[in-house]
């Protein structure tokens, strides 16, 4: 059950900046969406493991093989800002 | 526009070119994109340049097989080298890959020509595309309604005739819902039998890459083009890829078929309901055997795949922080431009499923939510299972409704999730399962779905193709 401040909470954890309308609608949302599953917590499946993949056979790990590598240009080519060849991001709080 | 295997025929004989098969499309694209933006971006330089080539191989005698010189469409969480891939998000608007995903590579390499990049929800989150930054798509049939969604674009562009087939995504109904909205087939293969190599994440147990086409046989020859093992994918199944073309020929009139009632319960509109009992009664007709089957856990998959789905995108969406794509907003420190890179970059949808995925994964929390709906995952699976050792497949509804009016349920999140209750739960089991058109009510499109065991979709598309010619008009 969603209680009050829950989502600001959350959107710290999650790294979201939410405008004060915007929290205030997500919580509610995110209250009626928890009453909803809430009721599957009823159900009796302690006993029952849990399924996290349903892949029939999955590969396990792959042989090593070298083989050509991402261009450097390609992979900073998305990059939301850089310096030469390296990524650029802000300083880390002093706090932290 | 008629089959991709029709327009294959008509190439073969000499009737049409790849070029020609292109102009139809870009007419079309010309004629009713304004009306219904199907796409995000259109490659018509680059699909002509492979038209050409296509028509030059045919020349030689060197035609690499059916899918060569056919226009198809990709929804835009599906990389694509060097062209501009979306998810249908601000916070990757003007994102150029740098690789394809395997099921893009795979096409090309077979001479099938890009139209495309078809609309969204946001990363895929959505069933009306309603939740695209980028604006909602239209459907065809009714455009004062939504396509369904997520892949509402790839859906629009098959059934405007845009384009002879498209590639979606699944993770709770996102191909087969649009494919029932928009009166084509929508094909979702088990888990693990596509690659998901290049497939922006969402739920990465959930997600698998699917199928929009006129009608099954299409699906066929589209699922064998993409499928099979990719060492990229370690999910990716090792199973042979069977000759689905030729099990859809041999016919499925020996086959036995369950209707498990929990399909049919509240929710669902009478006028659906009454459609998946004709269809029903008319695979008898055809010699198909109806037996009882019930599964009765299947009213929980919805709050189960609402918390395994949102737990699993709040983790893969954390690479989303404007470091390494996308724009960068402003901040005095790191943490503060994450959050308002992420504030700015994510839409309302995106960030309701982001916190509902960090509240059930947090400490207290993870037991009473993660891990009860994956041991639900279990009883699901068990009980398909069970079913399948009684009937070969299992017909039920796509949706409970018809298409829905534009703003009818974004009010109400949970009145959206509904849309996709009868289809999330075939991805929670990994199952293959695919929508094919019944007879329309009140002059919009109804989706019937056929579901089968794991890795069985060559008894999926014969069991859809009966379906498809018993329904037919």
């Amino acid at each position: 059950m969603a209680e009050v401040g829950l989502v600001a909470a959350l959107a710290g954890l999650a790294r979201l900046e939410l405008d004060e309308g915007e929290a205030a609608g997500l919580e509610q949302d995110l209250a009626a969406i928890l009453r909803h599953v809430d009721r599957l917590k009823e159900l009796p499946l302690g006993q029952v493991a849990a399924t996290y993949w349903t892949a029939e056979a999955a590969q396990g790990m792959r042989p090593d093989a070298v083989g050509p590598c991402l261009d450097v240009e390609d992979g900073l080519g998305c990059a939301a800002a850089r310096s030469g060849r390296h990524l650029l991001v802000p300083g880390l709080r002093e706090d932290a | 526009m008629g089959s991709l295997l029709a327009a294959q025929e008509r190439m073969r004989r000499g009737e049409t070119t790849a070029e020609a098969l292109l102009e139809e499309s870009l007419g079309q694209v010309e004629a009713r994109e304004g009306d219904l933006h199907a796409f995000l971006t259109l490659l018509p330089e680059d699909a002509l340049a492979a038209a050409r080539q296509s028509d030059a191989r045919r020349a030689r005698g060197a035609a690499m097989g059916p899918l060569d010189g056919i226009p198809w469409a990709a929804k835009d969480n599906l990389l694509t080298e060097g062209v501009r891939t979306t998810a249908a998000s601000r916070i990757l608007g003007d994102y150029l890959p740098p690789y394809s995903a395997t099921a893009v590579r795979r096409l090309e390499a077979q001479g099938a020509v890009l139209v495309g990049k078809a609309n969204l929800d946001e990363f895929a989150m959505g069933s009306s595309t309603e939740y695209s930054a980028f604006g909602p798509s239209r459907n065809p049939v009714d455009p004062g309604r939504v396509p369904g969604g997520s892949s509402g674009g790839s859906a629009v562009a098959v059934a405007a005739g845009m384009c002879h087939f498209a590639l979606g995504s699944e993770t709770g109904g996102s191909v087969r819902q649009p494919a029932a909205f928009c009166g084509v087939v929508g094909l979702k293969p088990s888990y693990g039998r596509v690659s998901r190599y290049g497939l922006i994440a969402f739920a990465s147990s959930l997600d698998q890459i699917g199928t929009l086409t006129r009608d099954v046989r299409d699906a066929a020859v589209v699922l064998a083009g993409i499928a099979g093992e990719d060492p990229f994918d370690q999910t990716s199944s090792a199973s042979p890829v069977p000759d689905y073309l030729a099990a859809v020929e041999a016919g499925g009139r020996g086959l036995s078929f369950g209707v498990p009632p929990e399909y049919l319960a509240q929710g669902v509109a009478p006028e659906v309901r009454d459609e998946v009992e004709r269809a029903a009664g008319l695979l008898e007709r055809r010699g198909l055997r109806r037996r009882e089957v019930s599964l009765p856990h299947t009213s929980y998959a919805l709050d189960a795949y609402y918390i395994i789905a949102p737990a699993e995108a709040s983790s893969n969406l954390a690479r989303f922080d404007g470091m390494r794509y996308g724009p960068r907003a402003d901040g005095p420190d790191l943490v503060q431009a994450y959050r308002q890179s992420r504030g700015q970059g994510f839409g309302r949808e995106v960030k309701r499923r982001i916190l509902l995925g960090t509240y059930v994964l947090s400490a207290g929390y993870y037991d009473a939510y993660y891990l009860q709906a994956q041991r639900l995952r279990t009883v699901l699976r068990d009980e398909f299972l069970r079913a399948f050792a009684e009937v070969d497949v299992l017909l039920t509804p796509t949706t409970p409704t018809t298409a829905f009016r534009f703003g009818e349920n974004t009010a109400d999140p949970l009145a959206m999730y509904m849309a996709d209750a009868l289809t999330i739960p075939a991805n929670l089991a990994g199952l293959p399962a695919i929508s094919v058109p019944g007879r329309p009510a009140g002059g919009l499109p109804v989706g019937l779905q056929v579901m089968a065991p794991p890795l069985r979709e060559d008894v999926l598309l014969q069991a859809a193709a009966e379906l498809e010619e018993a329904v037919r008009p």
